[in-house]
């Protein structure tokens, strides 16, 4: 008996021990609603408005992540709320104890979470040129796509790779198969469920050289055969190893997953039919195409909108107009002169974020004096970076000298072209042209930046005695000049590139199809090739930083400046994120009405 | 007076027109440079994929046979497929028709409504102060860009003061008064450069009747001033005048290009546009035989109108 009360004794003693832990306040042991990692361009305010609906509710997120780093290492503490840093991982509360949080501190503000219903008036720029995810290259075509099909493999906000369609995936020892095992119970928005058949056909289709896609590397090179191992596992054998294989399958929605049922009986797909938040509804011609919620989202509780109406707005002043007279919610394209304005505007949000893209002059190596690197070191030394940025894109670029700008994390700092104008003469006549020589640039009216960057490049290029014109042909001309070796220097950009690979591969390894400029380093080949085959960051990482130094040093593009991604829209618009790649996901929009 | 041998004769010539008008667009594409398949493809574009989309899209057979495949289409009213989209272009262009017949039709109409009374006001009391205002404002209206007065209308109007959209198109059987409101800045814009143009005109055309003799006659034998004015001047004025109208009917719908893309208005100039920019072949043809053929019949139209007016022409 004794025994026993003792034994109930302590039990009870040490019930109440426990159960007074538990009466301390809700928020210390409260679980994360979301955690988020702070990147580039972030700060409190921003990440508080995309989650909690409103820039003052920043506290709450300042409590919860105090809270969650008293147990959870992986958090950092925030001492001062002003400052964050890139890398830092946030613990965001949900709506509910945010307000709790903000209550206990006396803050009165309200916290929105995300409302269902409502259409989100978009304006895009250009008239998309068509929607089949094999053959469409323009990025009005993939931002409608991007939230009417999914990939295997997916891209956070903060550019990690996630599952997606696939759950998990595995490389075989020989490096040549990649297995990935599918998520089950994804549908389709014409009801039917999606399996290893239809990821076997989407990808058949993308690399039949009947189709003529350009980017059926993303699932490989030639010669990369699919194989339906069972309903759910799918596997990919290249013909040599592609250690990047997840990380390409993402790059865009060509390597998407779509219904068979969406090709038409003239064999094109005018209304692809994919797995995503967002499907196809109406669409008249290419003014006016709307995107119905899909109910049946593998993903559950998104996306809120109910539709998403997108219009094209050629014109800059009217898109903005448009903006700011409330005609339409969100706009894709902002002309960077208007920045200031819109900033101003207290209707307006206007979001940031370094772009994954450079801009760059492109040398014909096949054509005197440009094969010349003498040549090309001393136009690179002619350039003033920062004035080009600030002529090109009004100020709203970062000079760079080689092709990852400081967002990206495969920047490598290495930077030999600061403007020299005394040297770059020399190597000038070092090669025999002490008396300069004629060229003439080739920008495009497709790019209006590209145009005025060439203005002020012949301004720099006349101070070390080149006597440059300039010829701005529209796009379709502009291809064929450049596609052609018939130029001397084109003047161009690339965008959204997400992986190292796609900065260096394509365009410079001498037998591909992006080599505009005609280089052809062997060297260069065998480490780019290497480069894709490995799977580890940090070897990776090596690998790249010695090919950055020869292709800077070989300089068959000529650097000049990384933009920054600007995107406006009505402060009602909840939830979107201005992401580096481009991306334009709308399943996590919501509208505060 | 118009007889029926005539008639059928002026249709039977605006055919073979329309046939020449087919020869003509489809030469002149075929010269301009660049390529469709490699727009398609975009910067993206390796020989083998270019090589084999042209093959796709039947652009290496023989130029004869291209033509003569799209007459025979064109006979049996199928324009062929869009090289960039795939979709068919005679459903593409009657999608958009409507808009631009719309745009251009109202911009004739408000040029009308100006260009008429003011240009015939003008001529009856030249050198007034009416006369003088007309002649500035017109001056300017016919100077100014259409694309520039188009921006600077959306500024006003629907940034500043905010009474109407800047851009867009709703169709009238959706919501009648959403139409109108979004027709009336590109119409006004459209409307003042051709108002502009048909005072000038106008006012030329009835100066010049007004000094005819039997003018002077009418007035001698003690008419009002207003008989004189309508039913002699304005009735031998009016075939200048029809003529002008027909004329600025082809202009504008040539013109309207620019406003559409300034407005964002769906219409068969924006898709003419995107159709050079894209060297979409098939599409170019259609749109711009379309056109092609619709100013034929206008002027067809113009050309029998005359008979009527004018009873001392005779169609032999």
């Amino acid at each position: 008996m004794k025994k026993y009360l003792s034994f109930l004794t302590i039990a009870l003693v040490l019930t109440s021990i426990l159960s007074t832990s538990t009466v301390i306040p809700v928020h210390a042991q409260a679980e994360c609603a979301d955690t988020y990692t702070v990147q580039a361009d972030d700060w409190l305010s921003k990440i508080a408005d995309r989650f909690l609906g409103n820039v003052l509710a920043y506290p709450a997120i300042v409590d919860a992540t105090n809270a969650a780093a008293s147990a959870d290492d992986s958090f950092t503490a925030i001492q001062n709320a002003d400052l964050i840093e890139v890398g830092q991982k946030l613990c965001v509360p949900s709506a509910e104890e945010a307000q709790a949080s903000l209550g206990e501190i006396g803050s009165d503000i309200s916290v929105s979470p995300p409302q269902y219903g409502g259409t989100l008036k978009a304006a895009f720029q250009n008239e998309w040129a068509g929607l089949d995810p094999h053959t469409v290259s323009s990025y009005s075509s993939y931002q409608i796509l991007n939230n009417v099909i999914d990939t295997l493999t997916q891209y956070d906000d903060n550019l990690n790779l996630i599952p997606w369609l696939a759950e998990s995936w595995e490389q075989s020892a020989d490096g040549l198969t990649w297995t990935f095992h599918l998520r089950q119970g994804v549908k389709f928005h014409n009801g039917r469920e999606m399996t290893a058949d239809d990821v076997k056909w989407s990808f058949d289709r993308l690399l039949d050289p009947e189709t003529g896609a350009g980017n059926a590397a993303n699932v490989g090179p030639p010669g990369t055969k699919i194989e339906v191992i069972d309903d759910y596992t799918i596997a990919i054998i290249n013909p040599e190893p592609v250690g990047i294989l997840p990380q390409t399958l993402a790059f865009n929605m060509a390597s998407g997953i779509i219904a068979k049922e969406s090709v038409n009986e003239d064999g094109i797909i005018v209304k692809a039919i994919g797995t995503g938040p967002f499907k196809i509804g109406e669409v008249e011609g290419t003014t006016r195409l709307v995107l119905e919620k899909n109910e049946d989202y593998w993903q559950e509780g998104i996306p809120y909108l109910d539709a998403v109406e997108i219009t094209p707005i050629p014109d800059d002043t009217v898109r903005e107009t448009a903006l700011r007279s409330g005609d339409v919610d969100w706009v894709l394209a902002i002309a960077p002169q208007d920045f200031d304005t819109l900033q101003a505007d207290p209707n307006i949000t206007v979001s940031t974020a370094p772009q994954l893209s450079y801009d760059y002059m492109g040398m014909n190596l096949t054509r005197a004096p440009f094969d010349d690197v003498r040549v090309r070191h001393a136009i690179a030394m002619a350039l003033d970076r920062k004035q080009i940025a600030e002529a090109g894109y009004f100020g709203l670029a970062e000079p760079i000298q080689g092709p990852t700008g400081p967002g990206s994390p495969w920047y490598f700092d290495y930077s030999p072209y600061d403007r020299n104008v005394e040297q770059a003469k020399q190597l000038l006549a070092d090669a025999g042209y002490p008396d300069g020589f004629e060229m003439e640039l080739l920008p495009t009216t497709q790019y209006g930046e590209t145009v005025r960057a060439a203005q002020v490049i012949q301004q720099q290029l006349a101070d070390i005695g080149i006597t440059a014109s300039i010829n701005a042909p529209e796009w379709s001309q502009w291809l064929e000049l450049e596609g052609n070796f018939k130029y001397d220097a084109y003047i161009c950009n690339w965008n959204a590139l997400i992986d190292a690979d796609q900065y260096y591969y394509l365009q410079h390894k001498s037998d591909q199809v992006f080599n505009f400029t005609g280089y052809d380093n062997p060297q260069f080949d065998e480490l780019v090739t290497e480069g894709r085959s490995m799977s580890d960051f940090d070897q990776r990482y090596q690998i790249y930083e010695q090919l950055n130094k020869i292709l800077v040093d070989d300089a068959p593009y000529i650097y000049m400046y990384n933009k920054l991604e600007v995107r406006a829209y009505n402060s009602k618009v909840k939830g979107f994120v201005t992401r580096s790649d481009q991306a334009n996901n709308f399943w996590t929009v919501w509208l505060d009405e | 007076m118009v007889n029926t041998r005539y008639l059928l004769q002026r249709l039977f010539t605006t055919i073979i027109v329309v046939f020449g008008i087919t020869f003509v667009v489809f030469m002149i594409i075929q010269l301009v440079p660049g390529d469709p398949a490699r727009v398609t493809l975009g910067v993206a574009a390796s020989e083998e994929n270019v090589a084999a989309l042209r093959e796709r899209l039947g652009l290496n057979r023989p130029v004869w046979e291209q033509y003569f495949s799209w007459i025979n289409g064109l006979l049996q009213g199928d324009m062929g497929n869009s090289l960039i989209t795939g979709q068919s272009v005679s459903e593409q262009i009657l999608q958009r028709l409507p808009a631009t017949l719309t745009l251009a039709g109202a911009g004739l109409i408000i040029g009308l409504l100006v260009g008429l009374p003011v240009g015939i006001l003008s001529a009856i009391k030249p050198h007034s102060p009416l006369d003088i205002t007309a002649s500035l404002l017109s001056q300017i209206g016919v100077s100014i860009p259409d694309f520039w007065l188009g921006i600077l209308l959306v500024l006003l109007f629907s940034l500043t003061l905010g009474w109407l959209p800047s851009q867009g198109y709703t169709p009238f059987r959706e919501d009648p008064v959403d139409w109108f409101m979004h027709l009336i800045l590109p119409a006004v814009t459209v409307g003042v450069i051709s108002g502009s143009i048909q005072t000038r005109f106008n006012r030329s055309a009835m100066l010049e009747v007004l000094h005819e003799d039997y003018v002077r006659t009418a007035r001698a034998k003690g008419l009002t001033e207003m008989i004189v004015i309508v039913k002699h001047a304005l009735r031998n004025a009016l075939i200048p005048i029809i003529t002008i109208l027909g004329l600025q009917l082809t202009a504008l719908l040539s013109a309207v290009v620019v406003v559409e893309v300034v407005f964002s208005w769906p219409g068969l100039g924006r898709l003419t546009l995107n159709a050079v920019l894209d060297r979409d072949y098939p599409l170019l043809q259609g749109t711009v035989f379309t056109i092609a053929t619709l100013l034929a019949f206008v002027n067809l139209g113009t050309d029998l109108l005359y008979a009527f007016i004018d009873p001392r022409i005779e169609y032999a």
